[in-house]
């Protein structure tokens, strides 16, 4: 009986025109999305490896210079495109692609790919992320609003009910049958996905992972959809009451939802404005964290414990540079500074996604769209790890040349004397490993549990419904 | 006529759903309002804190002069002596260009989030300048703010749809539409008096809660320059309902069950709110090609390594400026053995190297967008958003003038600084008082007008065509539906 159910749902759905139409442009959408993906990603890993070994390239080739001057040159570190950044490319675009490491200074990431693009983005950019998100639950209400609503509105759910098929077995095959519909235009557009992540994105092992993983999610999404599809066709009086609730769900689901939400964050959890943050940074690097610890006094306490260190009484018996030591005394003090300044900021970026998660008990959009992002690789946390990572590598060329110049300087020469090439390559190349997904998913445990409690009701809904409203 | 608004209206009236569906648009358009509001403010207090941290510096500039004149040098280091005209022009003297948000910028942010909206225009090349994008949580960048012109261009035709999918078809299938056939009134005329009361309920209260909004930020409305773009915004807002409701009759003529215009109208939606705009967006990316800003950075660097190879000293750096820049060349009595000057020389250098750089850069980037702004044709909602931000100040365009603004002002504070620099003079009270100032002014209302016209016709003339197609039809349908 529950095949019957499925086959007759299935036939009815692929005579209708609806799922020709919906499904041609949405199928199109994702292909289309797809192909832009894929293009995208392997154009941005190409330029970002090209430019990343030049910039390297360019610091071991210095001419001989003062190791300082060497620091001042630095290095840009170039943000990398994870390989499932073809289905969801997350925050990408909305965060900065290149640092400049230099000396003394922690800088932000610059040149937003957003920037550039055209306003048209801000509402038709959509990815194979956003089409599974938002257009294929569109597809899905479109195939199967009518279910019941429909029958009960044609006097047919009587019929139905006067069969003594059981409401389980119903709901079962219609669910089926839309199952099957809409494997037509999915199953293909998974297929090539996966093709591409194998051909197009050089995927490691552990991205075949995530993408199984990520192909897990979107498949629980639709079935969470297609449940309150259905719960909400069998509460409905009439086909056009059950579509317009339907619409007005999803779109508050979909389009108003995140909004609000990242407002809400915004609201709770205010983003300093740029001109704040910088004079936040700046008092701290002129008095320390704590507003107390001027450079003068950090100068005299520096000597007086190199003075007790080395037994001495005057900067000349020191056995090291004192300028070098100080120089990187002070880069260790401004290190502190942004550590204290950059991690307040990144915490309030994570304290806004926690609002933003509390909202997905009510939106469950929002935890897809987390969990897809941490899957991906995408999201601000993989972001904050990258900025991290960078900001420690600037640290060790601070270290690298100021220790050079404290050992091979005497104080008053410090930036009089020049190294070469061997002390650049003091410093090893950058190299940057993305976190595990375990780690990634530890933000996003308040989305995993939304997640999970609105997969559950549907569950627990779908399998022990046994009255029907026939009319 | 007028009685069949009134009853119309008083039908409407006692609709439950319209009022619900009323209470939801108002509390997301106050919600949306009181947020961009609030960006509006952030900007508004970022500008107000540069603005005394420049009168703040330029004072005591001032008195440093003063002091100096009269002999007394404490404090004053080769490094910070606002008499060099190299040090003044690098960091002391420098100036802000400020893009000030306009009153109705709480209505839609638009792109305003994502390009700087303060330049700190020194002696340095163009591309040092522009390091101030504001700092903003990535993840609230991408799901984008709930501002107003989101609430009429996304949500706002919903609206229109959920109220005007059915006026013909729930009668029919009511059964009432025979009845109203045999009334001695003209039953196509029923219909469209159901659908302008609609119509006239829903723009009335986004032109309502536009102006109340633009009212509630404060806003000096009565000049001429804001009066007249509020009166654009709502005229777009006016003619983009417009456009929605004549979609709604044209598929409610076609007779169709309600269900089906339902799914019908939000095909529309959906292929103008969503696919035209996603393949405009990825045409164009694929069409227009800009060069990654990677590339740039990479750009950059070689060129700096290749002025550092080339000028390894800063004196030889200086000579090769004179050589190239023969506009000082011999007249200079700049003191060549001044690491000040020779600094200048080096930055010179590098803006002259990097400037063919960014010329073609901004010239594919600018290629981009006037695209951008042909293709939103295609779609209604393109062409709404793009004149809704127009009006508000949001819009890429009016960024592009800022752009423009302060590169020119850029170009202005180099020059003077190079004279006084190369002429080897000191820099006194009165030269500073003369030096150039930041200034950006909003193009005249009537090139904004124009533009805004354009767009407005863009919406009236499909309404236009598709409401007289749609009269036709429901004529014919209407002698079917008896």
């Amino acid at each position: 009986m529950l095949l019957r159910i499925a086959r007759k749902e299935f036939t009815e759905m692929v005579r209708d025109g609806r799922l020709r139409w919906a499904g041609a442009a949405i199928g199109g959408l994702l292909v289309v999305a797809l192909a832009a993906g894929v293009t995208a990603h392997r154009a941005t890993r190409a330029e970002r490896n090209a430019a990343q070994s030049q910039m390297q390239a360019w610091w071991y080739k210095q001419p001989p210079k003062n190791p300082h001057s060497a620091a001042h040159y630095g290095m840009w570190a170039f943000k990398p495109s994870p390989a499932l950044t073809f289905v969801d490319r997350g925050v990408d675009p909305y965060t900065g692609t290149a640092a400049w490491l230099e000396a003394h200074r922690q800088n932000d990431f610059r040149f937003r790919p957003a920037m550039d693009a055209t306003a048209a983005q801000r509402f038709g950019d959509w990815t194979a992320a956003s089409v599974l998100q938002q257009l294929v639950p569109l597809l899905i209400i479109i195939l199967a609003f009518g279910a019941f609503a429909g029958e009960r509105e044609q006097g047919t759910l009587r019929q139905l009910a006067s069969l003594g098929v059981p409401t389980r077995v119903l709901i079962g095959g219609k669910a089926i049958g839309v199952t099957a519909a809409l494997s037509v235009v999915l199953v293909p557009a998974a297929v090539l996905g996966a093709g591409a992540l194998l051909v197009g994105a050089e995927a490691s092992a552990s991205d075949v992972g995530r993408f199984a993983l990520l192909s897990l999610l979107y498949i629980s999404w639709f079935y969470l959809v297609l449940g309150v599809t259905l719960a909400v066709s069998l509460a409905m009086s009439t086909a056009k009451r059950a579509l317009m609730v339907l619409l007005g769900v999803w779109a508050l689901n979909g389009m108003v939802a995140p909004r609000v939400a990242a407002s809400l964050g915004r609201a709770v959890h205010p983003t300093p404005s740029r001109v704040d943050f910088a004079t936040t940074v700046d008092r701290g690097l002129a008095q320390g964290i704590d507003g107390h610890s001027p450079a003068g006094e950090r100068a005299k306490r520096l000597e007086a414990e190199l003075f007790a260190k080395y037994d001495v009484t005057s900067r000349a018996a020191l056995p090291v540079n004192f300028d070098a030591v100080a120089m990187q005394a002070g880069e260790e003090h401004a290190d502190e500074v942004f550590d204290h300044n950059f991690g307040a900021l990144y915490d309030q970026f994570r304290s806004q996604v926690g609002v933003q998660q509390a909202v997905a008990f009510a939106a469950p959009l929002l935890s897809v769209r987390f969990l897809s992002t941490a899957i991906a690789g995408t999201d601000v946390e993989s972001h904050r790890d990258f900025a991290t990572a960078t900001e420690r590598y600037r640290r060790g060329i601070q270290v690298k040349m100021n220790g050079w110049l404290a050992t091979n300087t005497k104080e008053g020469e410090t930036f009089r004397v020049r190294a070469d090439s061997a002390v650049w390559a003091q410093v090893q190349p950058f190299a940057y490993a993305a976190p595990e997904l375990g780690s990634s998913l530890g933000f996003y445990r308040l989305s995993t549990v939304a997640f999970g409690v609105w997969l559950l009701a549907a569950t627990v809904w779908l399998t022990t419904r046994s009255r029907l409203r026939v009319a | 006529m007028i009685d069949h608004l009134r009853r119309e209206w008083l039908l409407l009236r006692a609709d439950r759903n319209l009022w619900m569906l009323a209470l939801l648009f108002c509390g997301l358009a106050a919600f949306a309002v009181v947020n961009g509001a609030s960006w509006r403010r952030v900007q508004q207090q970022t500008l107000a804190t540069l603005r005394s941290e420049e009168a703040g510096r330029l004072d005591s500039l001032d008195g440093v002069l003063q002091r100096l004149a009269r002999g007394d040098t404490t404090g004053v280091t080769p490094f910070n002596d606002p008499r060099s005209p190299a040090v003044a022009g690098r960091s002391v003297a420098t100036r802000w260009m400020l893009l000030p948000p306009l009153p109705l910028g709480a209505l839609a942010v638009g792109q305003s989030d994502l390009h700087p909206y303060f330049v700190r225009v020194s002696t340095a090349d163009r591309q040092t300048a522009v390091v101030n994008e504001e700092i903003e949580n990535p993840v609230v960048l991408l799901a984008g703010r709930l501002d107003l012109a989101f609430v009429i261009l996304v949500l706002f035709p919903l609206f229109i749809l959920a109220l005007t999918y059915d006026v013909l078809s729930a009668e029919r299938e009511r059964g009432t539409m025979a009845l109203i056939a045999s009334q001695p009134v003209n039953a196509q005329r029923v219909i469209l008096t159901k659908l302008a009361v609609r119509a006239g309920a829903v723009v009335v209260l986004a032109l309502l809660v536009s102006v109340g909004a633009a009212a509630a930020t404060g806003a000096s409305l009565l000049s001429a320059a804001q009066g007249a773009r509020l009166a654009w915004w709502c005229a777009i807002v006016l003619a983009y309902g417009l456009f929605w409701f004549v979609v709604a009759l044209a598929v409610n003529a076609r007779g169709a069950s309600s269900a089906s215009n339902a799914v019908t109208l939000l095909g529309v939606w959906f292929a103008l709110v969503i696919v035209v705009p996603s393949l405009v967006s990825n045409g164009i990316a694929a069409a227009y090609p800009v060069p990654p800003r990677l590339a740039l950075v990479t750009a950059m660097r070689d060129v700096q390594n290749d002025v550092a190879a080339s000028a390894p000293r800063r004196a030889d750096a200086l000579s090769e400026f004179l050589a190239e820049h023969p506009r000082y060349q011999g007249a200079t009595k700049a003191d060549t053995s001044d690491p000040q000057v020779a600094a200048i020389a080096s930055a010179n250098l590098l803006e002259a190297r990097l400037r063919p750089m960014f010329t073609s850069f901004d010239a594919q980037l600018r290629a981009r967008q006037d695209a951008a702004a042909r293709l939103r044709f295609l779609s209604p909602v393109l062409v709404a958003h793009g004149a809704l931000l127009d009006a508000a100040g949001t819009s890429g365009r009016r960024w592009r003038q800022f752009e423009d603004a302060w590169i020119a002002f850029h170009d202005a504070w180099r020059t003077f600084i190079n004279d006084k620099v190369f002429a080897g003079t000191t820099l006194t009270r009165s030269d500073l008082a003369a030096a150039p100032v930041p200034a950006f002014n909003d193009e005249p209302l009537r090139s904004l007008s124009s533009s805004l016209a354009l767009s407005a016709l863009a919406l009236l003339v499909p309404s236009l065509l598709l409401a007289l197609w749609s009269v036709r039809t429901l004529r014919v349908t209407r002698a079917r539906a008896g």
